[in-house]
């Protein structure tokens, strides 16, 4: 879908003012002892609005809160605050409820070895969420969809009947997709799906993503650190840091120039093939998330920053065709 | 002592190797028989370069690396194959000696370093205790030396964190001290596998960078072994591409990667979505690498390979070409460039 339709289409997953908070008020021990409760804000206020047919990386290192965003997207976890929203109906009341949207998002995780049975053959995997969603309930009927969805992810029919074990890395993701597949989901909310993949096998993996997206119409929210996949896959970039979004536009503005320092850093973080980086690796690691710096979290690890960046948290503003949250984005380069 | 068969596909400018593996073979011990895991491979490793062994998954690279330091254990079996270290041949040594060799003369450096780090005794005591098994210092002098160690890796605070247990450090700081404790014993050799997988990009940045100039500056003879091609072209001075247990091609890291020569360097290289370089699709491989006891005949990459012929299917390659740049390959890419 071009980037002009999608901009006009209503979106299909809302998200706002989401939050995560882990880590309980303190036990009796830690209150004699004074201790103060460790709370950390996972996801502390994110905004995304993602439409049909449309690919929106999330980006960010370890411990950024992409995969708690994911995963609340889902349905997988509740926000602490915040709603989450799939054609304009809440999550909570289509869980509630059993509405039919139940079906319209899926999830794709990053190790398919995990997220299948191992004492399952993948046929039966496969078929799961359409019995438990009432969609193909007989048995002739879903074994047909299954071969369907086994040769639309490049298996054979034959292989239903094998065990997780049985099939490659590559493989046994083509199962999971095939299974995030059989009840026709507008939305695929894909958690690193190609990390723990090879090179070679991961090539055929996103192109075959391209290619179901472009038949079935597809939006996928893609979590992923691995900025070469972003710009392969993405039409809309958000980056994360320490639970909030830093940046957020197109992929071709945001890969020309980015306009927050922390985006900047991934970039230039990334071992390049064709030239030996010069000049020095970037600096410092991720604060503790339960006592973040005041003010930007980036800060203690920016070459830009200055004493007003521990003063106040910077809001997402519009800058260059895209938002960042810096004091200082009309002057990153 | 018989004379070490030069390699042909070395520039031999650098000085002699301090470490040289010729015909390396490693078979999977199987009820009535051996599977091939690691078949003929052979580097030389120099004081000051780094070499990258790189390939996917099952290639063969940590069991080459593990033959040489001797951690192979049953059913993996080196059976054949001559390591040398200096003049010495290390690759008949007994479990004792070897372990006596690791850590003094040749170091190593894993993926995970939580693993290689005792939970249980501060950063400090682990420090001190290799320092002494594989040095004369001890007391004071020892804990300053573990202390100067801590600052070389780039630790902050040195002092105080001597005092610390492993995870009070952050991931990137914990493969820090392993490079300390691999430093300690003061070693010529250093293989490191797979080193900065576990890390973010950040910090995997970080981590290459300390671990080039450490190699460089102190004239370690490196293996840095990887399935990360961005890696091997930050961080190596040469390359060793593998392929079901073989070394398909090899040269300097700049040429191997700008004008790779094997068909699979190539398109393993094309096959890396890289920034501002978008595609339609990414250039795909076809299938996946051949199971051990499941390899084509002759070349093994020949069923997957756009350029084979009948030649390839009937023997296995050598490796083959400009000396300073040889491919295991019947028809290398040499009419054009990857770009």
């Amino acid at each position: 879908m071009t980037e002009v339709t999608a901009q006009r289409a209503e979106p299909i997953l809302e998200v706002a003012g989401l939050r995560r908070t882990y880590g309980d008020a303190p036990g009796m021990l830690a209150r004699m002892l004074r201790q103060p409760a460790r709370r950390v804000r996972a996801v502390d206020g994110v905004d995304l609005r993602l439409r049909p047919g449309e690919t929106m990386a999330l980006v960010g290192e370890s411990g950024c809160g992409k995969s708690t965003v994911a995963r609340c997207v889902a349905g997988l976890e509740s926000p602490s605050a915040g709603t989450v929203r799939y054609s304009g109906e809440t999550m909570e009341r289509i869980a509630r409820r059993a509405l039919p949207a139940r079906k319209d998002v899926q999830m794709v995780f990053q190790d398919p070895y995990s997220s299948l049975n191992p004492r399952w053959p993948v046929g039966r995997s496969i078929a799961e969420p359409m019995q438990v969603l009432g969609l193909e309930t007989g048995r002739d009927a879903a074994q047909a969809r299954v071969a369907e969805l086994l040769s639309q992810v490049g298996l054979a029919p034959e292989d239903a009947e094998k065990f997780p074990h049985q099939f490659s890395g590559g493989q046994r993701q083509r199962v999971a997709i095939a299974r995030a597949l059989s009840t026709r989901p507008k939305v695929i909310i894909c958690d690193e799906p190609t990390s723990a993949l090879d090179v070679s096998v991961q090539a055929q993996i996103l192109n075959m993503m391209k290619d179901l997206q472009e038949e079935y119409g597809l939006a996928y929210l893609f979590i992923t650190h691995d900025l070469g996949v972003v710009d392969h896959m993405a039409d809309r970039v958000a980056i994360m840091y320490l639970g909030r979004i830093v940046e957020i536009g197109s992929r071709e503005a945001i890969f020309a120039r980015p306009r927050h320092p922390y985006t900047r850093m991934l970039m230039d973080a990334v071992p390049r093939l064709d030239e030996v980086t010069a000049g020095a690796p970037p600096l410092g690691e991720l604060p503790d998330p339960a006592n973040p710096p005041s003010g930007c979290a980036f800060r203690t690890r920016c070459p830009w920053a200055i004493a007003a960046c521990a003063e106040t948290v910077p809001p997402l503003e519009e800058v260059d065709g895209r938002r960042a949250a810096c004091l200082r984005s009309g002057e990153v380069a | 002592m018989t004379e070490l068969k030069p390699l042909t596909h070395q520039e031999d400018s650098d000085g002699p190797p301090i470490l040289s593996v010729r015909g390396l073979q490693v078979d999977l011990r199987v009820p009535g028989g051996w599977l091939p895991i690691v078949s003929d491979v052979s580097f030389d490793l120099r004081a000051g370069e780094i070499l990258g062994i790189v390939g996917e998954s099952g290639a063969g690279k940590s069991m080459s690396g593990n033959a040489v330091t001797g951690l192979l254990r049953e059913p993996l079996v080196r059976r054949a194959g001559e390591v040398r270290l200096g003049e010495t041949r290390i690759d008949g040594l007994g479990d004792r000696r070897m372990a006596d060799i690791r850590g003094r003369r040749i170091a190593m450096i894993f993926q995970d370093p939580l693993t290689a780090l005792n939970p249980v005794f501060t950063v400090g005591d682990q420090l001190v205790e290799t320092i002494r098994r594989h040095t004369a210092l001890r007391g004071a002098a020892a804990r300053d030396r573990a202390r100067e160690l801590l600052h070389q890796v780039g630790i902050p605070a040195a002092e105080d964190r001597l005092d610390q247990y492993p995870h009070e450090y952050s991931g990137g700081m914990r493969q820090r001290v392993v490079i300390a404790l691999a430093l300690a014993g003061e070693p010529e050799v250093l293989f490191a596998d797979e080193p900065t997988t576990a890390l973010d990009v950040s910090i995997q940045a970080q981590i290459i960078a300390l671990f080039k100039r450490l190699c460089h500056e102190k004239r370690l003879a490196a293996a840095l072994v990887t399935h990360d091609m961005g890696v091997i072209a930050q961080a190596t001075d040469r390359v060793a591409v593998m392929y079901a247990g073989r070394i398909v091609e090899t040269g300097r890291t700049a040429d191997v990667l700008a004008r790779p020569r094997h068909p699979y360097t190539r398109a393993l290289m094309r096959s890396i979505p890289r920034i501002g370089e978008r595609h339609e699709r990414l250039p795909q491989l076809q299938g996946s690498m051949p199971r051990p006891g499941a390899l084509p005949d002759g070349c093994a990459f020949s069923d997957r390979c756009d350029r084979a012929t009948a030649q390839c299917s009937r023997a296995v390659p050598e490796l083959t070409g400009p000396a300073a740049h040889p491919a295991a390959c019947f028809h290398p890419c040499d009419e054009e460039a990857v770009q």
